[in-house]
């Protein structure tokens, strides 16, 4: 404590240009003094830079492309793609539904015999 | 006091409401003040009765209260309501906001009121019926009803990419409910009702059911909630709903989620609850983490608010399935809590809103200079959403943790850096919004809370410290209920636990 | 034996047909000789016809059975009769106003639809398979005409053809399928099958022929796959037509198939209930998907009208007596919803005339909000939203076809539900979320009664369900 009264008397009462001196003559010294030992920065770079962008990417990749994307909006267009699918079917030409009848005919005949229907 | 349906009344005193605004006739501004004045007295009519409720109920009683039983559909199921220590605060949670919403939009509605009004009153009865139902479908009869309004509120009255916002909120929605809707039919003829109370007693499904029931119920409360992954709704429905319809999604939309694990999960599906605990804690964790993340990296004022009630909730989840008593009351604090913050933080993002028409982050700034009421009021709340001691959001995010300290350590280590995140997230959208120099020339013009704001503002205030200090004053309302909770959930833990082994002994 | 085919067989319970017939034949005289003229005339007599039929069966219903067990009165052919009944009443009441605009004055058609009605009703209490075949019939030769009604039309002509063809292929089906079972099991009335399958399981052969069966009625329903007609006649055929078409035929035809499923072929469940699984799902499913990329209201109509086909199916799968009693709540839900529904697209008349775009329906709830709000309910009810008739209707099929072990078809059918859920929320986003590009006309009176009372029925069910929970209760109750 005494000696930092006697520093303090030293360089603001006894001689104020000297911590000028000091502090142009050891400037690197000085700056890193001058920025609390460039903690914040150090602090920005190791922690805040990486969370915003590790929250940006979650943000955009996670919720954005892989969430929503596999989530509400991949769901949406594939059904808008199914639904292309199957509106096509609705040609308008008779035998086209006079097909589909029958081949369903078929089907549910089929699936009547190999599904235990019918005991002979 | 049980004779004269107090719970009825409250549920449906809205739509007498609405009655009277079907009356209002015009479009002239008389009409619209007049029916604005409606509906706030309506609400605030609504909000004195129910303190009934609250005036009315015995705090040692872990039942129901107030019940009301009528017969509705045959023998399937009926009008049955009653409250308990769970649910009883949220119903006066519902019917406090909902003045506040009211005077909210009072002029920042100014498109098709009367409509806004009847969709605000409304939801107000439904999401009051979620909160009694005491009958399954009942229960679901007011969950999914709640769709309705909620979509038209966003559809209508909300923002440029308000379409997408309500498609995506209610097909997410009605996904998740259906689902718990076969698991009602499924328990129906288990169980053969639907009463929840008998529910509640019974709550023997076998193992192998309970896992299916509790999914499908999950499904729905997950997305409610909502729990990581299926969150993404959330933040678009609160960006593009009006500043009322944010604050009713956040304050109670969300924590008919966290009720329902509370009241149907939890104690019908024990052993799958316990099974299914580690999966709950994961997606909390995830939730918590990633979101508040999320959260640090937002541009949008709502956005941000929005990601952070996702972090909110994974605490209640967490909360909610470490099922102890700090766990629980905690989360049912916590929920309570998150209803008036986040609710009033939704409301300081309207203030702002309605002067400026953005809520883009960097349009802000340096706003303690020429609002420094508003900035003060703005602190508190954001001291309340980081958790500062004092402050209601304290007392549920400690509970919870305490709680999931006792059942894994590590869960409540990994909560914790969630809560150094959410002090990121939540003072660096303060210094931006609020500190720094008042550059923006538009800015320069705000003008600070008026009579109005300071009026809606005020009781939140008054009550997030009020609830800090004596949280007390909550959780005696909850310690019965949640006792004859946890009481049931170990024995049936017990039961299930003596039966398998019981079961391998006989396999052996 | 001849005195037998002497006597003249017990007609209290075929009154309310024989009333509807002998009106509409001298109906017939009073258009021909009337002309154009008599067309108010003729209508207003129809509707009053019908209700008076609707009244008896309502007021004094004699039930029994006649005609050598051939035809059947009971709860359930009542209450189906009566839903039939409204449809077609409110199908001629909605054609009125339509009537007048579109230069649409046909006699023929309000008694074109009183024979269909009367086909139906012998469909409903068909008790054997001849009686049955022979409703179906009456009712679809009226249909084929009533399809094509408008002859100066193309697109009515087409579709008429399109109706007659394909239903001529589905009734050689249903035909087809009777003589298989009427030869393995030697009957055709619904007693004697069902007396004669005392086995387990039924012979090949019969299955053969419930197949063919099946196929001809689900034709009828418009069931996935026999449904391919259903869009391009809902969309081609004259509006009040289709208003027609997408509501009491579908109740007859279902009406028939649950008797004849139940009563006759009760007892060999499993060989018939893959079948309506499988048919149930893929209606389901097609009418979901196909709806969403509609934009004609009409065609958006028949495929709802397919996937609600298809959710009823889920309630005959069940083939219980709950799943009966869910699918008749299921048709009382879809009966007032259907009209309802018309009853606003009937309503989307413009200067130029009528418009069927779901576009048109923009800005609905700025220049015409009540229409708006019930088209609103009308529109979440289809969706299955509570506390609207619609979800009851679902709730009540699919609670019956859990009890029955179809789980993941309960499932399925939900999931599509969500999916549906999206095509009707855009009508509902069209009226409210967008701007108005123009208005509608005002809504007749017709109209408006029409829709107010099918929207109460619709929005106000829950309030007081016990009359119609009671009655269908009591209609199930009688098939088993």
């Amino acid at each position: 404590m005494i000696a930092g009264f006697i520093i303090a008397y030293v360089f603001y009462i006894a001689k104020p240009d000297m911590p000028k001196a000091l502090a142009e003559r050891h400037q690197p010294l000085y700056k890193f003094l001058l920025n609390k030992w460039y903690f914040d920065e150090l602090y920005d770079f190791l922690f805040v830079k990486p969370a915003m962008a590790l929250g940006r990417f979650l943000w955009k990749r996670g919720d954005g492309t892989v969430i929503d994307g596999l989530g509400p909006d991949g769901v949406a267009s594939r059904v808008q793609q199914v639904t292309g699918w199957v509106v096509r079917l609705q040609s308008g030409y008779i035998y086209h539904y006079a097909f589909a009848m029958l081949i369903g005919v078929a089907f549910f005949v089929t699936l009547a015999m190999f599904s235990g229907g019918g005991v002979h | 006091m049980n004779d004269w349906s107090i719970l009825s009344i409250t549920t449906f005193l809205p739509l007498v409401g609405v009655l009277f605004i079907l009356l209002v006739r015009g479009d002239d501004p008389d009409a619209k003040t007049n029916i604005r004045r409606v509906a706030l007295i309506t609400t605030t009519f609504t909000f004195i009765v129910s303190l009934f409720i609250w005036g009315g109920f015995t705090n040692e009683n872990p039942g129901f209260q107030m019940v009301e039983k009528y017969d509705w559909f045959g023998d399937t199921f009926t009008y049955h309501m009653g409250v308990d220590g769970i649910s009883m605060l949220f119903v006066i949670l519902t019917t406090f906001l909902m003045p506040l919403c009211i005077l909210a939009s009072w002029e920042s509605v100014q498109d098709r009121v009367k409509e806004y009004m009847i969709a605000f009153l409304v939801l107000e009865t439904l999401m009051i019926g979620v909160f009694c139902a005491l009958d399954l479908v009942l229960f679901y009869v007011f969950f999914e009803a709640g769709l309705i309004p909620m979509f038209l509120i966003i559809g209508v009255w909300g923002g440029p990419r308000r379409v997408y916002a309500s498609y995506k909120f209610f097909l997410y929605t009605l996904l998740g409910s259906v689902l718990m809707l076969a698991a009602i039919m499924a328990m129906y003829w288990q169980a053969g009702t639907l009463d929840i109370v008998e529910l509640l007693d019974k709550s023997d499904f076998p193992a192998q059911m309970q896992t299916w029931l509790w999914l499908a119920f999950f499904a729905s409360f997950a997305v409610k909630m909502p729990m990581w992954p299926v969150h993404t709704w959330l933040p678009d429905a609160h960006v593009e709903a009006p500043t009322a319809g944010s604050v009713v999604l956040a304050a109670i939309l969300l924590k008919m989620g966290g009720y329902g694990f509370l009241r149907f999960s939890l104690p019908m599906f024990p052993i799958a609850s316990d099974m299914f605990a580690p999966l709950i804690f994961t997606l909390s964790i995830v939730a918590i983490i990633y979101t508040s993340l999320v959260a640090l990296a937002q541009e949008d004022i709502k956005k941000l608010i929005a990601y952070s009630s996702v972090a909110h909730m994974g605490f209640v989840t967490m909360g909610i399935f470490s099922a102890n008593a700090q766990g629980i009351e905690g989360a049912i604090f916590m929920m309570l809590a998150h209803g008036l913050i986040s609710g009033a933080l939704f409301l300081c993002v309207g203030v702002i809103y309605d002067r400026m028409h953005t809520r883009q982050i960097t349009a802000y700034g340096g706003l303690v200079n020429n609002m420094p009421r508003y900035a003060v009021a703005f602190m508190i709340f954001t001291m309340a959403n980081v958790g500062l001691p004092g402050t209601a959001g304290f007392v549920g995010e400690f509970l919870t943790m305490i709680g999931v300290f006792q059942v894994n350590t590590w869960v409540a280590f990994f909560a914790a850096t969630g809560v150094i995140l959410s002090a990121a997230y939540a003072l660096f959208l303060y210094r931006r919004v609020v500190f720094g120099a008042l550059e923006k020339e538009s800015l320069k013009s705000m003008l600070d809370l008026t009579g109005r704001e300071k009026l809606i503002l005020a009781p939140l205030i008054i009550l997030t410290i009020f609830f800090g200090f004596y949280p007390a004053a909550l959780l005696d309302v909850t310690s019965a209920s949640v006792g004859a909770l946890i009481e049931n959930y170990n024995a049936a833990l017990e039961a299930g636990g003596i039966a398998t082994h019981a079961a391998a002994a006989v396999s052996h | 034996m001849n005195a037998e085919l002497l006597a003249i067989p017990d007609l209290m319970p075929v009154m309310p047909e024989i009333l509807l017939v002998l009106g509409a034949m001298v109906l017939l005289m009073v258009g021909a000789f009337g002309g154009e003229k008599s067309t108010p005339l003729v209508t207003g007599i129809c509707v009053a016809l019908l209700t008076v039929a609707g009244l008896i069966l309502l007021v004094s219903p004699h039930y029994g059975t006649t005609f050598n067990g051939a035809f059947i009165q009971d709860a359930f052919s009542q209450y189906m009769k009566v839903l039939v009944l409204i449809g077609s009443g409110f199908a001629i009441a909605m054609s009125v106003a339509y009537a007048r605009s579109q230069n649409f004055d046909r006699f023929e058609y309000p008694i074109l639809i009183v024979i269909a009605t009367v086909g139906m009703m012998l469909m409903l209490s068909a008790n054997d398979l001849i009686s049955m075949y022979l409703g179906v019939e009456l009712q679809s030769l009226a249909l084929y005409v009533v399809a094509s009604i408008n002859r100066d039309s193309v697109r009515s002509t087409e579709a008429g053809l399109k109706y007659f063809v394909l239903g001529a292929l589905s009734s050689g089906m249903l035909l087809y399928g009777m003589s298989f079972i009427y030869g393995f099991t030697g009957h055709t009335d619904f007693v004697g099958i069902a007396a004669a399958l005392t086995e387990e399981r039924a012979s090949l052969g019969l299955v053969f022929g419930i197949v063919f069966m099946l196929a001809g009625i689900a034709f009828k329903i418009s069931a996935v796959p026999f449904h391919m007609w259903t869009p391009d006649v809902y969309e081609g055929a004259p509006t009040p037509v289709t208003a027609f078409f997408a509501a009491a035929p579908k109740i007859a035809a279902f009406g028939m198939l649950i008797r004849v499923l139940i009563e006759a072929l009760g007892d060999v469940t499993t060989d018939w209930q893959q079948i309506v699984v499988f048919i149930a799902i893929a209606s389901m499913a097609l009418g979901a998907f196909a709806a969403i990329g509609q934009k004609n209201i009409k065609r958006l109509m028949a495929y709802s009208s397919i996937g609600n086909m298809g959710y009823a199916l889920v309630g005959l799968a069940a083939g219980t007596e709950a799943g009966v009693h869910g699918l008749i709540v299921f048709m009382t839900a879809y009966l007032a919803m259907t009209l309802g529904a018309f009853a606003c697209i009937l309503s989307m008349r413009r200067k130029e005339g009528m418009v069927e775009e779901i576009s048109d329906l923009a800005g609905l709830s700025k220049t015409n909000l009540p229409m708006a709000v019930l088209l609103a309910v009308i529109m979440f009810s289809l969706t299955g939203l509570p506390p609207l008739i619609g979800f009851f209707g679902k709730f009540y099929v699919f609670i019956a076809a859990m009890d029955a072990g179809l789980a993941p078809l309960v499932v399925i059918g939900l999931v599509t539900s969500v999916v549906a859920a999206y095509y009707y929320l855009r009508v509902i986003k069209v009226m409210f979320f967008d701007d108005a590009t123009g208005e509608f006309l005002p809504m007749s009176g017709e109209m408006k009664i029409v829709l107010g009372l099918s929207s109460a029925v619709v929005g106000l069910f829950f309030i007081m369900p016990e009359p119609i929970m009671n009655a269908a209760a009591n209609a199930a109750g009688v098939l088993f």
